[in-house]
């Protein structure tokens, strides 16, 4: 869960970094690095299921911002920039990855899911199972679902960053993420019903 | 087969809605995931809340849409364990090692041609330049913002054009491989990863032995210091820095433009300038009396323009003061400057307007596209300018082995002459006359591959100005000035007609 609700971050802090990068100093960008790669982190661990993909997109996008500072125009929040970078990584990268859904949800499956690094308490089987679950449904959306949904619930992005960054207007954001989420809801209740089933 | 209940009556109450008023129905069930999401203007807020009071079936799905958003909002926060920081310099620079467009013949020959070094090259060109030309006004072309920089196109282009050169190119990449293998990764503002290269100073025949023999002028006049080991010269990422040269000139050297001999004589040729008055929307501006500021666009290979230097400080009768600004002076100054990010995408726009006192710190106005000029004259030294900067750095000349030189003609605001020193100083560049020659501040070192000034520094901050096989874009200026009072008797400082190359042999 984010700290911060918005997409939005400090954007005099960050810009005077960029500007001592672009000056020579490459540890300022590591104090960007530093600001928000757990935030990228766990956006990217929703996104692509993984965490060791997560892990390498963040180091990926990272590392083309670095390549491309220069082109930061400013007019977006650097974060908001990077993110694009990272999703747009992200999402060739699912689309090379997935010929079939069920292949994400193997991954998952196969012990990549995050909340194994969690110590799963007695008192927290339930919460994690239905964490696992709640991963699985959403490494079965679309990329363009589950990039929304991620966006919004994971980020906590208002619909107009959401549009700034897919690049989509606030209507198709407002639509996409209904949708998304109906499909989330059908692909939980069966998950629920086989729990109830047993 | 069993079906929980709620979820079997929302089937069917949905479909109930559905049949009963399906374009509603669809239309109000996205606006509840809106106005979950309290993304409503305050009108379709209360139309969905009365829907909501009057309808369960909608009431029900908002619950089962924040069900899920709930659900999602709970996954617990994943955090990185690592820090990635170095992790993603060292790749990071890795990566600007091998960046290329795919233009450059050395791509196809998979030659690392760079070293890591740091993020500046574009920032410290246009900086150089923005402070250098704070006597000017610049508008660079577009294609600044949305190609590949043009000098570092000029220098592709011009390793493609001069094959001989590549001889010299691949010995220095075998060293610049070296150097990397023995220098682990440890970026930082400090020490940029350098490898020790055996500095020469004033080897008139290592310089005249390198590729493109031909157009080498030997390296007269090189300061004699001692062909020291070391010090360890940072290898640049393979573009070439600007070079910024001020140089204060007896009067008579100034308005005689002594100099231009001197770089004839290092084969750095003037281009011919299209002739202003053909250009009838510009009308003739000259400025009334004398020009204080001479200003000179160079291109050509660093050990032309270091030749030049040379000469030129061998010459204390006429070149009283030579400062030679590198990237590191460059960037102390923009740095000091408050507002950095914002002065950086001005100095991308490569704007500077002459009249504000600040002209590195301007406010956060977009300079490229709005700004208007502050008159018509102004806007006539901006076209004219640009004409003439596009002309020199834009040119693609397939036979330029020959360096390059241009003279700006000196631009008047409402008809006024700029005043150079004035403008130098407001923009941090302090200059008094006499000051700082080559040979005590920063003398210029060439070493196998890549030529630097070292100003004094600690071993391991000299920066290289350009290497070799490469073009070094240089910004001279010169502005007249007087003798320093306690000047050496000017010995027989011969006029620049004679022979000064062999001097130092």
């Amino acid at each position: 869960m984010s700290d911060d609700a918005s997409c939005d971050d400090s954007a005099v802090a960050d810009a005077a970094l960029i500007g001592r990068t672009l000056a020579g100093e490459p540890d300022a960008f590591g104090e960007l690095v530093l600001r928000y790669q757990d935030r990228l982190y766990n956006s990217l661990l929703r996104v692509l299921g993984s965490a060791e993909d997560a892990r390498d997109g963040v180091q990926d996008a990272f590392v083309q911002a670095f390549v491309k500072l220069e082109t930061f125009r400013g007019s977006s929040a650097f974060y908001t920039w990077l993110y694009r970078i990272a999703f747009n990584q992200a999402m060739s990268h699912a689309r090379r990855q997935r010929p079939t859904r069920s292949l994400d949800a193997d991954r998952v499956d196969r012990g990549q899911d995050p909340v194994d690094v969690q110590p799963t308490a007695e008192a927290r089987v339930d919460e994690s199972e239905r964490a696992t679950q709640v991963h699985r449904a959403l490494a079965e959306l679309s990329p363009e679902f589950r990039q929304i949904i991620v966006l919004r619930e994971i980020d906590g992005c208002k619909y107009e960053e959401i549009a700034e960054l897919l690049e989509l207007p606030v209507g198709t954001v407002r639509s996409r993420l209904f949708r998304a989420r109906l499909e989330l809801r059908d692909r939980l209740a069966p998950i629920v019903e086989r729990n109830l089933t047993g | 087969m069993f079906i929980p209940l709620i979820l079997a009556d929302y089937v069917i109450l949905s479909k109930i809605c559905a049949m009963n008023d399906f374009e509603s129905a669809k239309f109000d069930d996205e606006l509840l995931s809106a106005y979950l999401d309290n993304e409503l203007a305050p009108a379709e807020r209360a139309r969905v809340e009365a829907h909501l009071a009057s309808d369960p079936s909608a009431r029900q799905l908002l619950s089962e849409l924040r069900a899920v958003s709930q659900s999602l909002k709970n996954l617990p926060a994943e955090k990185l364990e690592t820090d990635l920081r170095e992790a993603v310099l060292r790749r990071a620079e890795r990566a600007m090692l091998v960046r290329d467009d795919g233009n450059s013949p050395h791509a196809s020959h998979g030659h690392f041609t760079r070293l890591p070094f740091g993020r500046t090259k574009r920032a410290w060109f246009w900086a150089g330049t923005a402070i250098a030309a704070g006597l000017l006004l610049m508008v660079y072309p577009q294609i600044f913002d949305e190609g590949p920089r043009l000098p570092r196109e000029v220098a592709k282009r011009d390793r493609a054009a001069i094959p001989e050169m590549h001889a010299a190119s691949d010995a220095l990449e075998i060293v610049a491989e070296e150097g990397l293998s023995t220098e682990p990764a440890a970026p930082s503002a400090q020490s940029p990863r350098a490898f020790r290269a055996k500095t020469v100073v004033g080897d008139a025949e290592r310089f005249a032995g390198g590729a493109a023999g031909e157009r080498q002028s030997t390296l007269a006049g090189a300061p004699a210091e001692a062909a020291a080991e070391g010090p360890a010269v940072t290898v640049s990422d393979g573009e070439s820095e600007l070079l910024v040269v001020h140089l204060n000139v007896a009067p008579a050297a100034f308005r005689g433009r002594a100099i231009d001999h001197v770089l004839e004589r290092n084969q750095i040729e003037f281009e011919p300038q299209a002739d202003p008055s053909s250009d009838k929307s510009i009308p003739t501006t000259s400025p009334p009396g004398e020009p204080d500021v001479d200003v000179l666009l160079l291109e050509a290979a660093p050990e032309q323009i270091m030749s030049t230097l040379a000469d030129l400080d061998a010459d204390r009768a006429n070149y009283f003061g030579i400062e030679v600004d590198d990237s590191s002076t460059v960037n102390r100054r923009v740095s000091a400057s408050k507002d950095n990010y914002f002065d950086f995408r001005q100095h991308n726009r490569g704007l500077v307007p002459i009249k504000q006192k600040l002209a590195i710190t301007q406010g956060r106005a977009d300079l490229r596209s709005n700004t208007p000029p502050q008159s018509d004259s102004e806007l006539l030294v901006r076209r004219q300018l640009a004409n003439e900067y596009q002309d020199f750095w834009g040119a693609l000349r397939t036979d330029s082995k020959q360096g390059r030189a241009m003279r700006l003609a000196p631009p008047s605001v409402d008809g006024s002459a700029v005043d150079a020193q004035d403008m130098l100083t407001k923009n941090g560049i302090g200059y008094a006359a006499g000051a700082s020659r080559i040979d005590s501040l920063d003398a210029p070192v060439a070493s196998d591959d890549s030529f630097a000034f070292t100003k004094n520094r600690p071993a391991g901050e000299s920066q290289p100005i350009a290497r070799r096989g490469e073009r070094l874009q240089a910004l001279f200026l010169l502005t007249p000035g007087e003798a320093p009072a306690a000047a050496e008797p000017a010995a027989t400082p011969p006029l620049p007609q004679e022979g000064l190359k062999k001097a130092s042999q």
